[in-house]
């Protein structure tokens, strides 16, 4: 049986969150010629609410896999994977994956100095001694380091950063030090592997 | 130190307008022509009455417009009140011209109870109780209004006592330099970048004003250069905002500057004649933009309105700031990230915009938006959201924010009333 070429549609809460997981789509497979779409608007209560008609609409472009991605922001997890869940109860597509980062996607991204220093051209590797996954708004922690280490001269602009520093990021410094990452690790490389 | 609250009585629209704010990134909503440009302009006020007057009337009861302001003010956990009447015009342009303004202020750290006449120039740096460097012109100019407390020379002993000296002159100081952080921002500065001059020139490092009409692009560029010469902090913040490792809006900024050689004669009586010289120079900026260098004329509209609205945003020392629809001419992603910039920068300066877009609504919080009405009997009014509305309609507004949609779109689905 000839496999499809996978296609990828990213469901998000944000636009910056598709250009984020597209580039650590790239990363995984080592691949930048996989086909990605993504639909996103403003806002959790958004996604929930439109992802049952994106999802449709994302097959109907030729995606065969699906990615939703929501932060849980201190949130139970169990209970938003569900609420996602049931509003994808008719989703077309069958391989899909609804995958929740700890509090923030920004945690994934904190789990690799390097990265962050490459992506944004900071003159010093910035510096986390902290359990990534424990810090309560990592967007916030990522705005504070991203001044501190550029001594002011840089501000975090999320909608920017966020895919810059995925681009450079190493997937096993995230594997290492974010739980979360896995099962989504584990559904890109499956599914993708030609 | 921030503004809590703000009142305005008899100034265009507002005949009696008043409405608390919070420290957070705050939105002024509501159709055209209720008063948002007012409200915003009425609030500059406090930071043109700031600025020194050289000029007092006389009869300026009946000549001028007269309105009045009040203002709470906060500085750890201290209030203080100012109350100011002001006289004044309006130019051709519909621009406020300060004639002058009387202020009293209430410090809650100090007689609390008493309204105190200070004028403004006690406020400034120079200003300290041992010496006063007001001339003497000036001095005896001052006028008090009726029933306030005190002469010249009563302040004058004020100052000179202990307790004085030490609860309300640090926080003098405190207003004196919030009130002229004030700036106001409206991106019709900044409209048509057809209007914005290729060169500019500088004489003896002074900046030679060539045309009125694009006083804004001019003044622009005039501050983007030095800035630029400077190199210093705040504008290396403001090129990697804007540049590649930021919103990506330009690749790169340079300025070539050549002198032109000027000299002019002077002649004396008896008909000696001295050759004065001196230095100006012409300075071109240059944007380069995918590759391709641009003079400022030939950016699109939204680049060089958000060039000059985040070079404001960024570099400059404001402690307020008023901002006239940051959303006009932007498409929505470049947008979302200047929304998430005037977040950021409100941590820094407190922040007001008025605005029409729901988008821009979508990243405020109901409690930060101030809704404006203009209403046949009261003119203009401004309230916040929250008390516009039922205790069962907020809560139902809440609700739809959790569970269905953001305040932008319940806006526009009609989930408030706008008019
Ligand atoms: N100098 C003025 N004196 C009196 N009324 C004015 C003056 N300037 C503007 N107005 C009136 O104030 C009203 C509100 O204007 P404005 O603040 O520009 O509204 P908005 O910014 O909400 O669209 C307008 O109807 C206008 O006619
Ligand atoms: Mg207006």
């Amino acid at each position: 049986m000839s496999k499809r070429k996978p296609r990828v549609g990213i469901i998000a809460e944000d636009r910056s969150d598709i250009e984020c997981v597209r580039a650590l789509i790239f990363r995984i497979t080592n691949d930048n010629k996989i086909g990605v779409d993504g639909m996103a608007k403003n806002g959790c209560t958004m996604l929930v609410r439109k992802c049952g008609h994106w999802a449709v609409n994302l097959h109907e472009k030729g995606c065969n896999l699906l990615i939703v991605i929501h932060d849980s922001d201190g949130k139970d997890p169990r209970a938003i994977h569900n609420r996602i869940e049931l509003a994808l109860h008719a989703c077309p597509i069958v391989k899909k994956i609804i995958t929740i980062p700890v509090e923030e996607i920004e945690a994934w991204l904190l789990a690799d100095p390097n990265a962050i220093k490459k992506g944004i051209n900071l003159d010093k590797i910035p510096k986390i001694n902290r359990n990534v996954e424990q810090i309560s708004s990592p967007k916030e922690f990522l705005e504070d380091i991203i001044d501190k280490t550029s001594n002011r001269e840089k501000i975090y602009i999320n909608s920017k950063h966020n895919a810059m520093i995925a681009r450079n990021i190493d997937i096993e410094k995230i594997k290492e030090k974010c739980p979360s990452f896995l099962p989504f690790l584990k559904f890109v490389q499956e599914n993708t592997v030609s | 130190m921030n503004l809590k609250t703000f009142d305005v009585h008899s100034y265009r629209s507002c005949q009696s307008v008043k409405f608390p704010l919070n420290r957070d990134l705050t939105g002024l909503i509501g159709i055209n022509g209720s008063g948002k440009t007012n409200v915003l302009n009425s609030i500059f006020l406090l930071r043109k009455i700031s600025e020194f007057r050289f000029k007092y009337a006389n009869n300026r009861d009946t000549e001028y417009n007269t309105c009045k302001i009040g203002a709470v003010f906060e500085h750890n956990g201290i209030s203080i009140q100012l109350k100011a009447t002001i006289y004044l015009e309006m130019d051709e342009r519909n621009n406020d011209e300060i004639i002058s303004s009387d202020f009293k202020w209430k410090f809650s750290n100090y007689n609390s109870k008493e309204w105190l006449t200070i004028p403004i120039e006690f406020f400034s740096n120079q200003f300290n109780s041992s010496s006063f460097h007001l001339p003497v012109s000036i001095r005896s100019n001052i006028r008090f209004s009726k029933g306030s407390r005190g002469s010249f020379f009563e302040i004058y002993k004020l100052f000179h006592t202990k307790e004085f000296k030490k609860n309300v002159q640090p926080l003098l100081h405190e207003v004196f330099e919030f009130i002229n952080g004030i700036n106001y921002y409206s991106a019709t500065q900044f409209s048509d970048p057809g209007r914005c001059p290729v060169s500019i020139e500088l004489e003896e490092d002074r900046f030679r004003r060539r045309t009125h009409s694009s006083s804004g692009h001019e003044q622009f560029i005039f501050d983007l250069y030095n800035s630029h010469k400077q190199n210093d902090k705040e504008f290396i913040r403001y090129f990697n905002t804007i540049g590649k490792v930021g919103i990506g809006l330009i690749d790169e900024l340079s300025f070539e500057t050549l002198p032109i050689p000027s000299s002019t004669y002077k002649v004396r009586s008896g008909g000696q004649i001295k050759q004065k010289n001196f230095e100006r120079q012409l300075i071109v900026p240059i944007f380069t933009i995918n590759g391709k260098k641009l003079s400022p004329n030939q950016l699109s509209e939204g680049t060089f309105k958000t060039l000059a609205l985040l070079y404001y945003l960024i570099t400059d020392k404001s402690t307020l700031l008023l901002i006239e629809e940051p959303e006009v001419c932007i498409h929505h992603g470049l947008l979302d990230s200047i929304i998430k910039l005037l977040i950021s920068q409100s941590k820094h300066k407190q922040i007001i915009i008025s605005t029409h877009s729901d988008f821009v609504l979508d990243h405020l919080s109901p409690e930060n938006i101030l809704l404006v009405k203009y209403l046949e009997t009261k003119g203009t009014t401004v309230k916040q959201l929250s008390k516009s509305m039922s205790s069962d309609e907020y809560r139902a507004l809440k609700m739809y924010l959790k569970e269905s949609g953001n305040l932008g779109e319940y806006a526009r689905e009609g989930g408030f009333e706008y008019e």
